[in-house]
């Protein structure tokens, strides 16, 4: 699964402090920053602390330090066996494995980068909103009210959102556990004209989860009070994956159960999103672990496309496919045009889980005709001066990449203070990044909220009396533009020859007019604000290779999937989806949440429900219907754990074709006259690394051996 | 309590070291349904539902705690679904009790009432009902084919006029799908839209 989120597991927020002091987290807790293992809270039986890992079996730490690869001997089961008195034999053990391990490869992306806490200075800007004394912040203007968790205990409380300079503030109080502060958004002007747009949608008129919600989010599933239809769902094929990122909370490590549901149980759970009323899913995202893992993916998809999905998406690294091409081109013919690909950055600092075989995805995709979506998770201090060189590298690659859906990070789990206000960033403040990165060209008023969309869908709507995609997300959620790059390599973002908000104005003023009033009536009443589109459409300023003017009106006449992907094709997406954790969690979004899980048991969960209480949404339902490590081996005998896992040769990637015409040959757009003059921050080529350049059809033979 | 996050998840082992043993020698754990020759996993049979009403407002104390204590019972892996409802002051908690016919953690009806009273919260002996709960039949089954229970017209329509729009566009469905000779020819005619994803 593309990392959206960032576990932190279970630091204690006092031992991440006293840990400040020594300069790292490492030193606080077992140094593997592993997904939601609690270390730091609990001493570890084995005594072996420091040296073996927690020993808690969830957080990874044990596969660095264990040598036995077959997976019958459970990491977690030595740490039992400490902690049932051996502990000497334990600590014995683990020193032998501990001396073997050294010649095992280590594991791709497993190592949480350090973070240096001790220098936040509380009267910076980025950081004061923060150390306010509680008497100051209740003198600041409040914006609204709202129900939100306590962090710690999950008691739901009032949170107050609120102005503070720029930014908008959450906070709120828990009788137990005192005040907690988070950021909400980082410009209070963007704030106000996201909200403008913001509307309920209608919900689902079948709801499978009887309740009223009166406990939400305690008692969630598409029930009477969610408001919004699943827009993509998401479908979770296997838990296997080939990596091991750091933060990555859903992959199953060695020992823990797998869940890897059948072709026939895929096929229901489709079926049931495609059963919705009044509007049946019709985006589908096939997710892991690594969805490509799934032995029969390619079966999968193709029921997917059976149940009327006009959208599948794969949700992967892109690696398997960019070292399988032919499977990419399976994957095509069986129905998934998009593939959904996690990519932090373009530098391999910034982006150590897939920039080496980047290149040989993007270029498997392009073979197969699949379109590509880069999804960079953004991390303020580990990545985020890298946004404008992704966007600058989608352009790159625009005959492919058709979008880029930043991911501000969501901070679940429990984590020190100082380092979250550090790595906190939410949707204004990657935009206001892209701005000073881009040299201004994509600039904070270029963007939209989600539900601005909703505008053109309800004039569809009443104009065809026929329920149309409604996307009636919370405004804070999302934001999303067009770019266009133009003959002249001009790069034109929409809203610079488009009048946005006027546009929306417009179609509801049509909208209006239309109720209560007769077919024929309602069709006159099209025309007439059709008839006014292009005078908010200059065409002066819109890129010569485009007539948006008509691609606006197919969208608006014919009023499908199709028109809406012709526009897709000629342009660049560049998307912002904020998920929440429980700092900044407010009950107003879950309840508009139009991303959604469907379960096994035939539930369907929102995003921020299904992963910021994973312990009784997904992971409880997940380890309902997954299988034993050990009975998987049965039915599996050939499997191993360690097999499952990538190991990449980093110098034989970077001498190949693929790789030197991607990184070492990239044009920086924005360096160009046209767009500013001054190149885009952070952007380089990097250095071709050796004269003998292998071709890719070499590599691929080579990496196969 | 058995949470990702806590050792004992690591392994079972520890906590529920007989009933993995004891699958062992069983083919997998899952039991399955099977729905027109097609096999459905399904992890439990017949489990139970408890219901504790009349309960103390005070104990309960508001919608935020009882909401909490709702959480709290799902932490628990034996729970399935639980229910605290503050104004009407009942408790509904669906578990795998002890006995049940499947290997998954399991737990009493006076282990969850030792729960509750820990949590501050004393059930009556008298209002206490309990039954048999097909997690098939009454669970997965409502979540697979769930009910009409309102419907919601298009954006811009009245109730009444989305009716009548209703059975036009039923009509025009049926057509779609029915298509005449004249509709054909029309299809064949028409030029194809642009490839989209």
């Amino acid at each position: 699964m593309t990392g959206q989120s960032h576990n932190f597991g279970g630091v204690n927020e006092e031992k991440g402090l006293a840990s400040a002091e020594n300069g790292t987290l490492a030193d606080d807790a077992c140094g593997c920053g592993g997904g939601g293992c609690g270390c730091a809270d609990s001493e570890q039986e084995s005594g072996a602390k420091g040296e073996s890992g927690c020993g808690c079996g969830s957080c990874g730490c044990d596969e660095e330090k264990t040598a036995s690869p077959a997976p019958q001997t459970s990491n977690a089961g030595k740490t039992i066996q400490a902690s049932s008195g051996k502990q000497g034999n334990a600590q014995a053990q683990v020193q032998v494995q501990v001396q073997v391990k050294k010649e095992l490869p280590e594991e791709i992306n497993s190592k949480r980068p350090e973070t240096k806490m001790d220098d936040v200075n509380t009267s910076d800007p980025l950081y004061a909103p923060y150390h306010r004394t509680m008497e100051d912040m209740e003198k600041m203007p409040v914006i609204e009210k709202t129900m939100t968790v306590c962090p710690e205990c999950k008691l739901i409380i009032e949170g107050t959102i609120y102005k503070d300079g720029d930014n908008v503030m959450i906070r709120k109080f828990c009788p137990e556990h005192k005040w907690t502060v988070e950021k909400y958004w980082e410009d209070y002007d963007m704030y106000t004209k996201m909200k403008r747009y913001n509307y309920f949608g209608r919900g689902f008129d079948n709801p499978n989860y009887l309740g009223g919600g009166e406990n939400c989010p305690m008692d969630c599933g598409m029930c009477e009070r969610h408001h919004t239809h699943t827009g993509l769902a998401n479908v979770v094929v296997t838990n296997r994956c080939h990596l091991s990122c750091w933060y990555c909370f859903f992959y199953a490590k060695e020992g823990e159960p797998i869940y890897e549901p059948s072709v026939h149980e895929l096929d229901k759970i489709f079926k049931n999103l495609r059963s919705a009323k009044p509007i049946a899913a019709n985006a589908l995202q096939i997710t892991g672990g690594e969805p490509t893992m799934h032995p029969e993916i390619v079966e999968v998809i193709r029921l997917a496309k059976k149940a009327g999905f006009d959208q599948i998406q794969l949700n992967t690294t892109g690696i398997n496919l960019g070292l399988n091409p032919d499977l990419a081109v399976k994957i095509k013919q069986a129905g998934s045009g998009t593939l959904y690909m996690s990519y932090d950055g373009v530098t391999a600092r910034a982006n150590p889980k897939n920039h080496w075989e980047t290149p040989l995805a993007l270029d498997a995709c392009r073979k197969a005709k699949i379109n590509v979506v880069l999804v960079p998770t953004v991390i303020r201090t580990i990545n985020d001066h890298e946004l404008g060189s992704i966007i600058n590298f989608a352009l790159n690659n625009m005959d492919v990449v058709r979008a880029v859906n930043f991911q501000p990070v969501s901070l679940v789990g429990r984590m020190p203070s100082r380092l979250r206000e550090k790595q906190r960033i939410t949707i204004p403040g990657a935009i206001k990044l892209i701005e000073q990165q881009t040299n201004g060209v994509i600039r904070k008023e270029h963007w939209f909220s989600v539900p601005y969309v909703g505008g053109i869908n309800k004039f569809i709507e009443a104009l065809s009396g026929e329920h149309k995609y409604d996307l009636s997300i919370h405004f804070a959620c999302g934001a999303g533009t067009y770019l266009f790059l133009d003959k002249d390599n001009k790069v034109i973002p929409v809203t610079d020859f488009v009048d946005a908000a006027g546009l929306v104005e417009l179609l509801q003023k049509g909208v209006d007019e239309m109720q209560g009033k007769g077919s024929v009536q309602r069709k006159l009443i099209a025309a007439k604000t059709l008839l006014k589109i292009p005078s908010l459409i200059d065409k002066q300023k819109q890129p010569k290779s485009v007539n948006f003017e008509k691609l606006l009106m197919s969208i608006l006449l014919k009023r499908d999937f199709a028109s809406m992907g012709a526009l897709q094709m000629k342009s660049l997406f560049v998307g912002m989806m904020h998920f929440q954790d429980e700092y900044t969690y407010d009950i107003h979004r879950v309840e508009k949440c139009d991303i959604h899980y469907a379960q096994p048991d035939g539930q369907v969960l929102p995003f921020c429900t299904f992963n910021v209480f994973p312990e009784i949404y997904r992971d409880k339902i997940q380890k309902q219907y997954s299988i034993p490590a050990k009975d998987w081996l049965k039915v599996h005998p050939d499997w191993n754990y360690r097999a499952d896992k990538y190991m990449r040769n980093v110098k034989l990637l970077e001498s190949s074709e693929p790789y030197v015409r991607t990184y070492c040959k990239m044009q920086d757009y924005f360096a160009m006259p046209v767009n500013g003059g001054k190149p885009v921050a952070n952007f380089s080529n990097e250095m071709q690394k050796s004269q003998d350049v292998i071709p890719a059809e070499q590599l691929l033979a080579q990496i196969a051996k | 309590m058995d949470r990702r996050d806590t050792k004992e998840v690591a392994l079972n082992k520890q906590v529920f070291g007989p009933q993995v043993e004891a699958s062992e020698t069983q083919e997998g754990e899952m039991s399955w349904v099977e729905e027109s020759g097609k096999l459905y996993r399904m992890p439990y049979k017949m489990i139970k539902q408890v219901v504790f009403s009349e309960l103390d407002k005070n104990e309960l104390k508001d919608i935020p705690y009882s909401a909490r204590l709702q959480y709290r019972l799902l932490l628990m892996e034996p729970v399935l679904k639980a229910k605290v409802a503050f104004h009407k002051r009942f408790i509904r908690i669906i578990y795998n009790p002890t006995g049940a016919d499947n290997i998954k953690p399991k737990i009493s009806r006076e282990q969850l009432i030792k729960f509750l009273a820990d949590e501050g919260v004393h059930v009556r002996q008298d209002k206490i009902e309990e039954r048999d709960y097909d997690y098939y039949k009454e669970f997965y089954q409502y979540a697979y084919f769930p009910k009409s229970i309102r419907e919601a017209p298009p954006y811009g329509w009245t109730k009444e006029e989305w009716q009548k729009q209703k059975e036009k566009l039923a009509k025009q469905q049926y057509r779609k799908e029915h298509p005449t000779v004249l509709d054909r020819i029309r299809t064949a005619l028409k030029p194809k839209d642009h490839a989209t994803s």
